[in-house]
């Protein structure tokens, strides 16, 4: 068995706890099969898992508390951290990249109200997931990969630009989310959260200044006009520069600018 | 094969771990330490990447400045996790780019890396990993590899670069005969330019969880390599003592600290390290005691060895 062979299994063994691949396991003589069926019983294997699994929840933890917080209230925790770490492997040892995977699992787990359960408790973890989401996108700058169509059951919209729409009051919506109260319906009034590179806590209600200068800078006016609205000790020019560049992405036609400068669409 | 002949840094001294969550820590430890040890890895954004690839960073000033404001006018040092240098398939290069923008950002004193691999490409080329270094074999095929990578990174970042012992928790890896840790570490360092960070409580660890005697690991590895020494506290976990940088420093690390302080010439920094996430657990008054103590011995062992106070 070639060394790439053999790190591909202890991979497999310290993430799963067997080496389950019969290709490979085809590929080791008797000392090799051997080795891996022994160490698969070593109490060691079980240490090395549960050190790879709780680094990895670490990072989950640091990285999507709210999202943390619904499942606990749903009762769908254990499982999905089980689940999830049994499933999966590490992206990165970086918790961004860590916490970005385990909400995309979420939401293809429970990410839809539609799914059943409690209604008004899947509906609080749709929520918070597509806000973790967009928290965790405007912090990694993936979010030009994240232009897609919300769906009418989503009290938050996803959006670009570091604003995330809610289709209800968004101060009454960030107070429910922080103490896991239900949510407002959906459609009982508008607002929007800015969710920002430097923004501590990475998110909170926009004020009407930003909502302003974003929706003029999604409508293609130039940064360099609209600075004057942005609050002082927000000013980031990455931030400006990318909403400019989404300015123009937002005069195509399958991206329309909505209100509030959040801007909604299909990629082209 | 003679040793190959490596830089040796000057002394520095004592310092801790940056804690990006805890920054405010460095000021209350600042009459302490000599230097701070930086994860370029952890001050990263990422870039969009394929399901084929590792997700792909890069260094973000947003987060390297604050940093580099709590370390004030302290030396830093670099310490990576995602290199992966053991990796048959190669190595992380998104990693090698983050510490080229590191290098052009901070001047820093060297670059270590786990000696392990964190991640390995599975049957279809999708690469999985695991976030924490896994254990290598023991074997001449292994120790060429890494040396040549080792001597690359140094030559490559322009900087002393060395390799660090890592925890492990399987028994009885395939070895070439006659070859263990020590004879491994011996063997890369014969091989490459690169030195030694030796983290003692990984090495604690593991003669412990494994039945090994650490004194004479230390007897049979090239002292006059070891430019950096970890030192950390660990847990129990299913009767094994596990790495996990969230207590003091135990006693046995200590004793080993010591021993190492007389012999190893060309040391010149121990690093405390703790982990972001568990420092609030362990607190400010202990982290500062583990500090001092560590001061404490740092002086004692230079005013031994060159007769002159700090």
């Amino acid at each position: 068995m070639s060394l790439a062979d053999w790190q591909s299994r202890l991979v497999e063994l310290a993430s799963r706890g067997t080496a389950t691949d019969d290709t490979a396991a085809a590929a080791l003589d008797a000392s090799e099969r051997g080795w891996f069926a022994s160490a698969a019983l070593h109490p060691g294997a079980q240490v090395t898992r549960d050190v790879v699994h709780d680094l990895r929840w670490r990072r989950v933890v640091a990285s999507a508390p709210l999202t943390l917080l619904a499942l606990r209230r749903c009762g769908l925790l254990d499982g999905a951290r089980t689940s999830y770490l049994a499933e999966t492997f590490t992206p990165s040892s970086r918790a961004s990249a860590e916490g970005r995977q385990f909400l995309a699992d979420v939401h293809s787990r429970w990410g839809r109200v539609t799914d059943g359960g409690n209604t008004p408790d899947r509906h609080h973890l749709a929520t918070i997931v597509a806000l973790e989401r967009a928290v965790l996108a405007a912090r990694t700058s993936t979010w030009t990969t994240n232009i897609r169509a919300s769906r009418p059951d989503d009290a938050v919209a996803p959006g670009i630009g570091g604003l995330v729409a809610a289709r209800c009051d968004a101060a009454a919506l960030l107070r429910r989310l922080l103490a896991n109260e239900p949510l407002p319906a959906p459609g009982s009034g508008h607002g929007a959260f800015l969710v920002a590179p430097g923004l501590a806590g990475g998110f909170r209600e926009a004020s009407p200044s930003e909502i302003r200068a974003l929706t003029l800078v999604g409508e293609g006016c130039p940064v360099s006009e609209v600075a004057g609205l942005w609050p002082r000790d927000l000013i980031d020019p990455s931030t400006l520069v990318r909403l400019e560049s989404i300015g123009a992405l937002v005069r195509q036609p399958s991206v329309r600018a909505g209100r509030g400068g959040i801007l909604s669409g299909s990629p082209a | 094969m003679r040793a190959r002949s490596s830089v040796s840094p000057e002394p520095i001294g004592i310092g801790c771990s940056a804690m990006p969550s805890h920054l405010g820590v460095l000021g209350l430890v600042a009459d302490v330490i000599d230097l701070v040890e930086v994860s370029p890895e952890a001050l990263t954004r990422e870039l969009p990447s394929s399901e084929l690839s590792m997700p792909r960073a890069r260094l973000d000033r947003d987060l390297v400045d604050p940093v580099l404001a709590a370390c004030g006018r302290l030396p830093v040092i670099s310490h990576g996790m995602e290199l992966s240098i053991g990796t048959a398939a190669g190595w992380n290069h998104e990693s090698l780019s983050v510490l080229d923008d590191f290098g052009r950002t901070v001047d820093y004193r060297w670059h270590s890396e786990h000696i392990g691999f964190t991640s390995a490409p599975d049957r279809d080329g999708i690469v999985r990993g695991v976030g924490l270094p896994l254990p290598l074999p023991f074997t001449t095929e292994v120790a060429d590899m890494v040396a040549a990578r080792a001597d690359m990174v140094a030559r490559r970042l322009g900087r002393t670069f060395l390799l660090e012992n890592s925890p492990r928790y399987l028994p009885d890896l395939p070895s070439d005969p006659g070859w263990d840790e020590a004879r491994f570490l011996t063997e890369l360092c014969r091989r490459s330019s690169c030195g030694l960070l030796l983290d003692l409580f990984n090495l604690h660890a593991n003669c412990t969880n494994l039945g090994l005697d650490p004194f004479d690991l230390i007897d049979r590895i090239p002292l006059d390599r070891v430019v950096e020494v970890h030192v950390a506290g660990g847990a129990e976990h299913r009767g094994f003592l596990v790495d996990t940088h969230s207590t003091a420093v135990p006693d046995r690390v200590w004793n080993l600290l010591e021993d190492l302080l007389r012999r190893a010439p060309n040391l010149a920094a121990v690093v405390f390290e703790v982990s972001d996430d568990c420092f609030p657990a362990l607190g400010i008054d202990v982290f500062r005691s583990e500090i001092e103590k560590l001061r404490e011995l740092w002086d004692h062992a230079r005013g031994r060895l060159v007769g002159v106070p700090r």
